[in-house]
C-alpha cells in the first residue's frame, strides 16, 4: 500500500468572519462581536453595540433631576442601587446637602447587598458558561434572599430607585435587620461549598489559569476598572480611593490579585463577597436614627457648573458627570460606565485565544449589556 | 504628589497658549486648541496621567468638543482637558488611541453621537447606531423625528 505523506507546512489557512451574538447565550444580553478567525483562533474582535441602546444620556437632558435616578436603574440593572446612589450623591454634591447619617449607612448596606447579589449571579452564569450547570441553581437560591430583603424595603427586587436626592425613598422594613443577620451566616456557610463545587475543580482550573492574561499597564491604559483591574494588580477600588456614604467609617480590605488571568478575576469577586459581608456586619447593628431625608426643594435646580461623582459598582468605576447651566434639566449628563471601558480589555485579551476561551474570558469580565449600551 | 500648581506651571511653560480654570469644577480645567491637543496628551501621559477615566462628547451650542477626565493611578490626582472645535460641518481631531488604548471605543461613541471624526483611528465607524442613521443625535440642534425623546 502506498503511504500518503502530508506536509503540514504546505497547508494554508484562510481568515474568515464569524458573528458571535447578538443572540449568543454567553454574551448575557445582546452584545454582538464580529470575530476575525483563523481556524478556531481569534485574530481580531470588533464589537457592534446598540442593540439595547436607549439613549439614556439624551433622555436625561429632558428630565428633571429626580427623574434621572429612575433611568439609571436600567443601565447596570444588577447594580441598580449603586447607580441610583451615584446620581443622588452627584446632586447632593452640587447642592451641598449633608444627608442624615442613617441615610449614609442604609445606602452603604444596600450597596453592598447589591454587590453580593450581582457577584452571586455572576458566579452562577460563570459556571454555566464553562459548562457547569449546577452553579446557576445554587447562586440563584442564595441571591433570592437578597432580592426578598430588597423587595420588603424598596418595593422592588431589581430596579429599586431607592435613593433620592437627599435621602432614601422609604424607611427600612422592621424585618430588615433580622433578615440581613440571617443572610450573613448563611452566605459565609455556602461560599466554602461554592469553592468545593467549582473553584477547586480541575477542568475549571484549566479553563481559568493562565487564560486571558491582562498586564497591569494594559489594564490601566485600556481603562479597565473594578474586579478586572484588581485582578491585574491595579489599586482601583473607589470605595478606598474616594470613600462615599458610610464607607469611610468601616474597616475593609481592597481585594487585589496580581496574576492578571481569568482565575485572578474570579478570585477577586469571590473574596469581595466575603469582604462585603464584613462591611454589612460592621454597620447593621448600629444604624443611627436621624431621619431618612434631608430637606430638599420639590423642584431641584443645580447651580451652574460641572459635577463628577464616582462610585464602585459591582462592575467597577461608574462616573456620573453632570454639566449644569442652572436650569431644572441638566445640560449634559455622561455616564462613564465600567462595562464600556472593560469592553476595550476584551478586545485586547481575546486576541490569540480560541473561541471557547473567549467565552470564559468574557464571563470573567462580567458584562451587563445595558450598562455598555446605556 | 502632584498638585494643581505644579502641573499648571509645568504645562504653562511648555504650552503658552493654554487656558486654565478652576471655576465651578472640582478639578483643574485645561482648555486646549486643536493644534496643541495631541502634544498636550503626550505630555500628560509622560507626567503620569496614565488612566483616561472618560471621554465625553460635548455640544456647547456654538462649538463641539471633547472633555477628557485624566487621572494618575499613582496618587489619584485628576484633571480635565477640554478641546473645542468651531467647525460644526467637518469637526476633526487626531485620535488618542495610541496614547490611551481605552480611547478606541470612547472615540467611536463620540463619532457616532456627535459626528466628530477622529483622524488615524483604526475603526472609525458607527458604534451604537445603525450604519444608515442620519445625523448625530446628541448634538443640541438634532431634531427627533419620532418624538420619542424630545416631546
Amino acid at each position: 500500500m502506498e503511504q500518503v505523506t502530508l506536509n503540514t507546512a504546505d497547508l494554508k489557512s484562510q481568515e474568515y468572519f464569524l458573528n458571535m451574538g447578538p443572540q449568543h447565550p454567553a454574551t448575557h444580553g445582546v452584545l454582538r462581536l464580529i470575530l476575525t478567525l483563523d481556524g478556531e483562533v481569534v485574530k481580531n474582535i470588533e464589537p457592534d453595540l446598540g442593540y439595547i441602546h436607549r439613549s439614556i444620556e439624551k433622555q436625561c437632558e429632558y428630565e428633571g433631576y429626580k427623574q434621572i435616578i429612575h433611568l439609571t436603574d436600567r443601565m447596570d440593572y444588577l447594580s441598580a442601587h449603586i447607580n441610583n446612589e451615584a446620581v443622588a450623591l452627584a446632586i447632593e454634591q452640587a447642592l451641598e446637602i449633608e444627608v442624615p447619617e442613617r441615610v449614609k449607612v442604609i445606602r452603604t448596606i444596600m450597596g453592598e447587598l447589591t454587590r453580593i447579589a450581582s457577584h452571586l449571579l455572576w458566579w452562577g452564569v460563570m459556571g454555566m458558561d464553562v459548562g457547569a450547570l449546577t452553579t446557576f441553581m445554587y447562586a440563584f437560591r442564595d441571591r433570592e434572599m437578597i432580592n426578598d430583603i430588597m423587595e420588603e424595603t424598596c418595593g422592588a427586587r431589581l430596579t429599586m430607585s431607592y435613593s433620592t436626592p437627599g435621602g432614601v425613598m422609604f424607611d427600612l422594613h422592621p424585618n430588615f435587620q433580622k433578615r440581613v443577620k440571617e443572610f450573613i451566616p448563611h452566605l459565609r456557610k455556602v461560599i466554602p461549598k461554592y469553592d468545593e463545587l467549582l473553584t477547586g475543580n480541575v477542568i475549571f482550573q484549566k479553563r481559568m489559569k493562565g487564560v486571558g492574561y491582562l498586564s497591569k499597564e494594559d489594564a490601566i491604559s485600556l481603562g479597565a476598572s473594578g474586579p478586572v483591574a484588581r485582578g491585574s494588580g491595579v489599586h482601583s477600588d473607589i470605595r478606598k480611593i474616594k470613600p462615599y456614604s458610610a464607607l469611610d467609617k468601616v474597616d475593609f480590605k481592597e481585594i487585589i490579585y496580581t496574576e492578571g488571568d481569568n482565575l485572578a478575576r474570579y478570585k477577586v469577586r469571590m473574596d469581595e463577597m466575603l469582604e462585603s459581608l464584613n462591611i454589612i456586619e460592621q454597620l447593621i447593628d448600629n444604624i443611627p436614627d436621624d431621619g431618612i431625608q434631608a430637606k430638599t426643594k420639590a423642584l431641584i435646580k443645580l447651580p451652574k457648573g460641572e459635577f463628577l461623582q464616582r462610585v464602585e459598582t459591582a462592575r467597577g468605576d461608574l462616573g456620573v458627570y453632570i454639566v449644569s447651566d442652572g436650569k431644572k434639566n441638566p445640560y449634559r449628563v455622561k455616564f462613564r460606565s465600567p462595562g464600556f471601558s472593560n469592553l476595550n480589555a476584551l478586545i485586547e485579551m481575546g486576541k490569540g485565544h480560541l473561541i471557547a476561551d473567549l467565552v470564559a474570558i468574557m464571563s470573567t469580565l462580567d458584562f451587563v449589556v445595558p450598562d455598555i449600551d446605556r | 504628589m502632584m498638585n494643581t500648581e505644579t502641573i499648571q506651571n509645568k504645562l504653562a511653560g511648555i504650552f503658552p497658549e493654554l487656558q486654565f480654570s478652576e471655576e465651578a469644577s472640582q478639578f483643574l480645567n485645561i482648555i486646549v486648541s486643536k493644534d496643541d491637543y495631541i502634544k498636550l496628551a503626550e505630555t500628560l501621559k509622560n507626567e503620569g496621567f496614565d488612566y483616561l477615566f472618560s471621554m465625553t462628547g460635548m455640544d456647547w451650542g456654538k462649538e463641539l468638543g471633547v472633555t477628557l477626565h485624566l487621572e494618575r493611578t499613582e496618587d489619584r490626582f485628576m484633571i480635565v482637558v477640554k478641546v473645542m472645535l468651531e467647525d460644526r460641518e467637518n469637526p476633526e481631531l487626531p485620535t488618542l488611541e495610541n496614547i490611551w488604548k481605552t480611547a478606541h471605543l470612547h472615540e467611536r461613541e463620540i463619532y457616532d453621537l456627535f459626528g466628530i471624526n477622529f483622524k488615524g483611528h483604526s475603526v472609525m465607524k458607527r458604534l451604537l447606531l445603525s450604519e444608515d442613521w442620519e445625523g448625530y443625535p446628541m448634538r443640541k440642534d438634532w431634531m427627533d423625528p419620532s418624538k420619542m425623546i424630545i416631546r
